[in-house]
């Protein structure tokens, strides 16, 4: 077995999944201006969704669209109802509000499901390829297929669709938007909508190998944070590469440095958050003087 | 097609900061008003107040129809296209893609299509650059291109804020001389200017405005006789 390759696909893989939660936060960011801290756990209600909609009988793949639109509306709800009123206000108050959807998406999630972790079966079995000294489980296949899928949904519907180019407007001139008749609030709800249905998909397909408690996600956030600091928290590209370079990059760091292991691997995203904040405070994938979009 | 656009006893304020007071203001069909009045005068918090963007109070009717607690969107989608005094062109975007934001407050989308040539023969020079993100077009170039997004929107009266603003003289030729043809077909115009000259050559009426309130209002030519207008304006350029 190739190690040095093991570990960087395995890396690949999550780094897929903290990509996915990246581009959620950019979304959001891009439109809203805002850090939304409950991300995370808005993955991981979206993951429980799926695994109670599995244990009513419905098939995997089922639970999965379901729990994705699902989420989309939560998401939608969430931004209308939560941030709207305090859209305006300054960003400790919004910061406060975000920390506080956090929280109470935790107990949420603790009284509706209980604080004992839960598994959801994937569909996928034990099946695993080897290819070139590399083993791929048919798991970790089927991750990086739907989270491919997703991201280049979401791809399609910023570049291609005429709601996708509302978004981008928004962001990117939110009075000019509104005064060629573009509804900014709905538009802003959409984009948290569609950061909760990348955090759906993102959730539900990790969580055969994750496993479902209520900070399941905790850690992958904050690789998030960090990858979307690196991609310059609103370039959506930038921050699927910064889940890359954060996944491969704490896998050869958790093998490879001495004394880093499991348990110190935290470490490395926050060290290059701090680091990437202090040296740009925009992120490498952003180039100064454009706005990327 | 082209609309009627009255304000009576209209208030605004940015946060408990009053900033205009009790303006009246009437735009016929078809007629172009111009406002002019020096920076910090009101002229955009007025063009504001329209679009729904500051806090105002007061009446405000589009052919009649009350738009004062409506919001930004459904007033450009009522029929009030814009000019913003930025240019207000969306970086990041293309020329085609700004285009067809401005078709969104069409309420046919087929028809913002339809407009496209129109604004394209208007402003030849954007045709050959769809392609190029706006924050890339020159000044002049911007400003066409905010022109032509809130003309696709097929709008029934035009707001315009400062479009002279920083502009070569040339170029203000070039945009004059389309605002111009606009108006002879008949789309009626409220323009906010810094610039008498042009102020005065445009207009069908001409409103001062200074400190928030109505300082002066006539037509272009009772306007630039009167001996108090540099006394009341002391904004730049002769009339
Ligand atoms: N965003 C704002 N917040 C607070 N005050 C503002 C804002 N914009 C303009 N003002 C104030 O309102 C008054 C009118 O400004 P404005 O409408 O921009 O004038 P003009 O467009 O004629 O230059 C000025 O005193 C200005 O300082
Ligand atoms: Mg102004």
């Amino acid at each position: 077995m190739n190690t040095l390759m093991q570990t960087v696909v395995t890396g690949a893989v999550s780094g897929l999944v903290i990509g996915g939660l990246a581009l959620a936060l950019a979304v959001v960011y891009q439109g809203s201006g805002i850090l939304n801290f409950a991300q995370g756990q808005f993955a991981t209600v979206s993951a429980y969704l799926s695994w109670q909609l599995t244990t009513w009988g419905l098939p995997f793949w089922g639970a999965l669209v379901v729990s994705t639109v699902v989420s989309f509306l939560l998401g939608f709800a969430v931004q209308q109802i939560f941030i709207r009123p305090v859209q305006r206000a300054d960003e400790l108050s919004i910061l406060i509000v975000t920390v506080s959807l956090l929280l109470i998406a935790d107990s949420l999630i603790g009284s509706i499901w209980g604080f004992l972790p839960k598994s959801l079966a994937g569909p996928f079995g034990e099946a695993a390829y080897t290819i070139a000294d590399v083993v791929f489980t048919a798991q970790m296949l089927a991750q990086v297929v739907l989270l491919v899928i997703a991201i280049a949904a979401v791809t399609i519907l910023f570049r291609k669709t005429s709601i996708g180019l509302r978004m981008r407007a928004a962001a990117a001139a939110p009075e000019s938007s509104q005064l060629s008749g573009i509804n900014l609030a709905a538009t802003l709800a959409i984009g948290w909508g569609v950061a909760a249905a990348i955090g759906a998909v993102a959730g539900t397909v990790s969580a055969p190998v994750t496993g479902l408690s209520p900070d399941v996600n905790s850690s992958t956030l904050l690789l998030g944070f960090a990858a979307a600091a690196l991609g310059g928290f609103h370039s959506r590209a930038g921050a699927v590469a910064g889940g890359l370079i954060v996944g491969i990059g704490t896998a050869l760091a958790g093998a490879y440095l001495p004394g880093v292991g499991d348990d110190l691997r935290l470490m490395i995203p926050l060290l290059l958050i701090v680091l990437t904040l202090s040296v740009t405070r925009e992120g490498v994938f952003t180039r100064r003087g454009t706005v990327r979009v | 097609m082209t609309a009627e656009l009255r304000l009576t006893a209209v208030n605004a304020w940015y946060g408990k900061v009053q900033a205009l007071w009790n303006i009246d203001l009437h735009v016929r069909p078809g007629q172009v008003v111009t406002l002019l009045g020096p920076n910090g005068a009101g002229k955009t918090t007025l063009r504001r107040a329209i679009n729904g963007t500051v806090r105002r109070q007061g009446s405000i009717l589009l052919d009649g129809r009350p738009i004062d607690t409506a919001r930004p969107h459904t007033i450009a989608r009522a029929g009030i296209g814009t000019v913003p005094q930025d240019r207000g062109t969306i970086p990041g975007l293309t020329v085609a893609e700004n285009l067809r934001v401005g078709a969104i407050a069409a309420r046919k989308r087929r028809s913002g299509d339809d407009r496209l040539d129109e604004v394209l023969t208007l402003f030849p020079d954007l045709a050959g650059m769809l392609d190029r993100p706006a924050q890339l077009l020159s000044g002049g170039q911007q400003q066409m291109l905010a022109i032509g997004r809130a003309l696709i929107g097929r709008p029934r009266l035009l707001l315009l804020d400062e479009p002279s603003q920083g502009l070569a003289p040339i170029v203000v030729d070039t945009i004059f001389t389309a605002l111009k043809t606009l108006a002879t077909d008949g789309l009626g115009m409220l323009i906010a200017e810094q610039n008498t000259r042009l102020g005065f050559a445009i207009a069908d009426e001409v409103i001062v405005l200074g400190s928030g309130v109505i300082r002066a209002r006539g037509t272009a030519a009772e306007l630039a006789d009167s001996p108090d207008i540099q006394a009341i304006y002391l904004g730049g350029g002769a009339p």
